[in-house]
C-alpha cells in the first residue's frame, strides 16, 4: 500500500530533476528574450554584433542602436519582469491569497491616479510622473496597511482594505478620464503600460529595487515557506511574524511601484508569472523566487519585442500584448493540472 | 521537581470579553499533564497564552524563571514547540521539507543547515515513524500520518516543552492511540515535558500523569486523576450524569456517560 523507500528516492530524483530542468528552460527562454530584443527591429542585428555593440564597439550606427536603444530598454524589461514577479510571489505568499498581487494593496490604483492627474491636469510635467506615481503607489500601500491595521495586520483585512481603497481611487481616475476625455490618450497608453521609449535613466531609476527585490529573493524564502505554514505555527517555530509580514509586505510595495513608475500598470505579470511558475516548479519560496524573477524577466523581453515589432512601425503597449498570448497559456496550465 | 512554566494570576481579554480570570498555575518538569474542560471554557487560549501567541491583559508567564515575554523569539521556539489543533500547507510540501522547518530557530542565513540538522531530522522522523513517508506529500497522507508529520516537526525543535492542541480530534480510535502512545513515548524516553489539551476524559486520564480541569476561564481542579475525576466534578464541569469505575491494571478511573444532568 505505502510506497517503497526506493521509489520515493527514485520519485525524489525525478522531481528534482524535474525542477533543475524547468529552472534551465527559464533561463534559456530569458536568454532568447534578451537577445531578440536587441536583434530585431527596424535593423536587424546579428547576435555577434550585438556582443560586440555591448562590449567592444564604441562607435557606429550599430553600437548607437544597440547602446542607446534597444539595450536600455531590454534592460528596463528585464528589471520590470523581475520585480513585478518577485512582488507578486511574495504579496501571494503573504496574503496567502492566489488572487493577491500588486493591485490587492493598491499599487495600480496610487500610481495610476497619480500619473493620470499629472498626465491630464499639469502635462507640462509629465517628466515628473515615474516620482509622482512611486509616491502614489506608496501612499496607497501604506492607506491600505493603515485602514486594516488593528493590533497586528490579517491578510483578510488588506485584501478589503485593498479592494475599497482601489475602487475609490478608481473612480478618481475613470472621472478624470471622463472629464477631460480629449486629453485621454497619453493616459490611456500609461494605462495599458508599455515600455517605448524608456532609457538608461529608467535603468537607474528601477534598478536598485530590483537589487532589494534580488536579496529578498536570496534570504527570505525560508521565511516565506513557514510564514506560509499560518501565525500561529509561524510562531512556534520562532519566526517573528508581524515584523516578517511587515517587511515583506513593504518590500513587495516598493518593487511594484518601482516597476509601475517606468512602464505604466502592468497589471499582468505580477499575478500570471508566479503562478505559471509555481504550477511548474512548485510552491518552495527558495526555488520559486529566482524561477519566477528569471520567468518575469523572459515574459517581459519577449512580449516587448513583439509588441514593438508585430505592427510595425506602430507600437502596441506590452500589456495588451501579454495579457492576449499569456492569459490562454496560463489557463492551458491550469487545466493540465487538474 | 523543577518547575518548567509558572503561571501567575493570568487574565486574557479578547475584544472585552474575559476568557481567562486568574490563573495561577505550576507545569512540573518531566510530566505529561493534560487540560480537559467543556468548549468555550479557554483551554486553547491558555495554551496560546504559554506560547505567547495571546497576550495576557494581566498576569506573567515564566518559563524556568525567565519572563516568557523577556525571552527571544528563535530562543522561545527551542525550547516551547506548540502543536496547532489546525494545520495549513502548501500542496506539494513534503514531510521532510515540513520537518526541516522545525530546525528553523536554530538555523542562522549565514550557515544554512549542516550535518547535525540533518541528523536531527533524520531522528525526528525515526521518532514518529515517518521516514518511510519522508518525500511523500502531506496532502497525500492519511489523517493520523499527517499529524505524525507535524509532530516530527515538533520534534526537530528539539523542546523541553511540547505543547499540543486536541492532537487526536479527528483521528478515528486506533489513530487516536497511536498517537498518544508516541506522545508517552516521547515523554518517557526523551524526557520531553507535555502539555495539552484533549477532548476525551478517558484518554486525558490514561496517558497524563496530571489533570487540569478547567470552567468559564477559571481553574476547577488540578492533579491526579485520582483526586480529581469523580462523579460530582464531571456534573458540575461537564454537566453529565456518569458512573466511575477503576480500571484494575492503571488503578485509574474511567466514567461511563449516563446521561445530561439537569437536562
Amino acid at each position: 500500500m505505502f510506497p517503497t523507500k526506493s521509489n520515493n528516492a527514485a520519485s525524489m530524483i525525478e522531481k528534482t530533476g524535474w525542477k533543475a530542468a524547468m529552472l534551465i528552460i527559464f533561463a534559456i527562454t530569458a536568454v532568447s528574450g534578451f537577445l531578440l530584443s536587441n536583434a530585431i527591429g527596424t535593423m536587424r542585428i546579428s547576435i555577434p554584433d550585438i556582443i560586440n555593440a555591448i562590449f567592444v564597439q564604441k562607435e557606429g550606427p550599430i553600437h548607437q542602436v544597440i547602446w542607446n536603444i534597444r539595450l536600455p530598454r531590454t534592460i528596463v524589461a528585464v528589471l520590470v519582469g523581475i520585480n513585478l514577479s518577485l512582488s507578486g510571489v511574495i504579496l501571494q505568499g503573504v496574503m496567502k491569497n492566489p488572487l493577491a498581487d500588486p493591485h490587492i494593496i493598491g499599487i495600480s490604483s496610487g500610481a495610476g491616479l497619480a500619473g493620470i492627474i499629472i498626465l491630464i491636469l499639469l502635462p507640462q510635467y509629465a517628466y515628473l510622473v515615474p516620482p509622482v506615481a512611486f509616491l502614489g503607489a506608496m501612499a496607497a500601500a501604506a492607506l491600505i496597511y493603515i485602514l486594516a491595521w488593528r493590533g497586528g495586520i490579517q491578510p483578510i483585512r488588506i485584501i478589503l482594505a485593498g479592494v475599497a481603497v482601489s475602487a475609490f481611487l478608481g473612480a478618481g481616475i475613470s472621472g478624470l478620464l471622463v472629464f477631460y476625455s480629449d486629453r485621454v490618450h497619453g493616459a490611456l497608453m500609461y494605462m495599458a503600460g508599455g515600455l517605448s521609449a524608456r532609457s538608461w535613466p529608467h535603468v537607474y531609476i528601477i534598478l536598485p529595487y530590483t537589487v532589494l527585490g534580488c536579496l529578498i529573493a536570496a534570504f527570505m524564502g525560508e521565511k516565506l515557506n513557514i510564514l506560509v505554514l499560518g501565525d500561529d505555527v509561524a510562531r512556534g517555530l520562532g519566526l517573528n511574524v508581524e515584523a516578517t509580514r511587515l517587511m515583506l509586505t513593504a518590500a513587495g510595495a516598493l518593487l511594484a511601484a518601482s516597476a509601475v513608475c517606468v512602464a505604466g500598470l502592468l497589471g499582468f505579470v505580477g499575478l500570471i508569472v508566479p503562478h505559471t511558475a509555481r504550477l511548474l516548479i512548485g510552491t518552495n519560496h527558495k526555488v520559486l523566487f529566482p524561477a519566477s524573477a528569471i520567468l518575469g524577466a523572459a515574459v517581459l523581453t519577449l512580449s516587448d519585442t513583439l509588441a514593438r515589432t508585430a505592427f510595425s512601425p506602430k507600437e502596441i503597449p506590452v500589456g495588451i500584448i501579454m495579457a492576449v498570448l499569456g492569459s490562454p497559456f496560463f489557463l492551458y496550465l491550469l487545466r493540465r493540472e487538474g | 521537581m523543577m518547575q518548567l512554566i509558572e503561571i501567575k494570576d493570568l487574565h486574557v481579554c479578547i475584544k472585552n470579553k474575559a476568557i481567562l480570570s486568574g490563573i495561577d498555575f505550576v507545569l512540573a518538569e518531566g510530566k505529561i499533564t493534560s487540560i480537559i474542560g467543556p468548549n468555550g471554557s479557554g483551554k486553547t487560549t491558555l495554551l496560546k497564552s504559554i506560547c505567547r501567541i495571546v497576550k495576557p491583559s494581566r498576569g506573567s508567564i515564566a518559563l524556568k524563571g525567565v519572563d516568557i515575554n523577556k525571552i527571544k523569539t528563535k530562543a522561545f521556539a527551542g525550547d516551547v514547540a506548540f502543536m496547532t489543533q489546525h494545520h495549513e500547507c502548501p500542496s506539494d510540501l513534503t514531510v521532510r521539507e515540513l520537518v526541516e522547518y522545525g530546525r528553523y530557530a536554530r538555523r542562522t542565513w549565514w550557515k544554512g543547515g549542516g550535518r547535525e540538522d540533518q541528523e536531527i531530522v533524520d531522528w525526528a522522523l525515526a521518532k514518529t515513524g515517518m521516514e518511510c513517508f519522508a518525500h511523500r506529500m502531506l496532502v497525500t497522507l492519511s489523517g493520523g500520518e499527517r499529524q505524525r508529520a507535524w509532530i516530527a516537526m515538533s520534534l526537530a525543535q528539539k523542546p523541553k516543552l511540547l505543547i499540543l492542541d486536541e492532537p487526536t480530534t479527528y483521528l478515528d480510535i486506533c489513530h487516536q492511540l497511536e498517537i498518544l502512545e508516541l506522545i508517552k513515548a516521547l515523554n518517557r524516553d526523551e524526557g520531553i515535558t507535555v502539555l495539552m489539551v484533549i477532548h476525551d476524559i478517558n484518554q486525558a486520564v490514561r496517558f497524563s500523569d496530571e489533570l487540569l480541569i478547567i470552567r468559564e476561564g477559571k481553574i476547577y481542579a488540578s492533579g491526579h486523576a485520582c483526586e480529581i475525576i469523580n462523579e460530582e466534578n464531571l456534573k458540575e464541569v461537564f454537566r453529565v450524569n456518569t458512573h466511575i469505575f477503576y480500571d484494575s491494571e492503571t488503578k485509574k478511573p474511567f466514567f461511563y456517560p449516563k446521561n445530561v444532568f439537569g437536562g
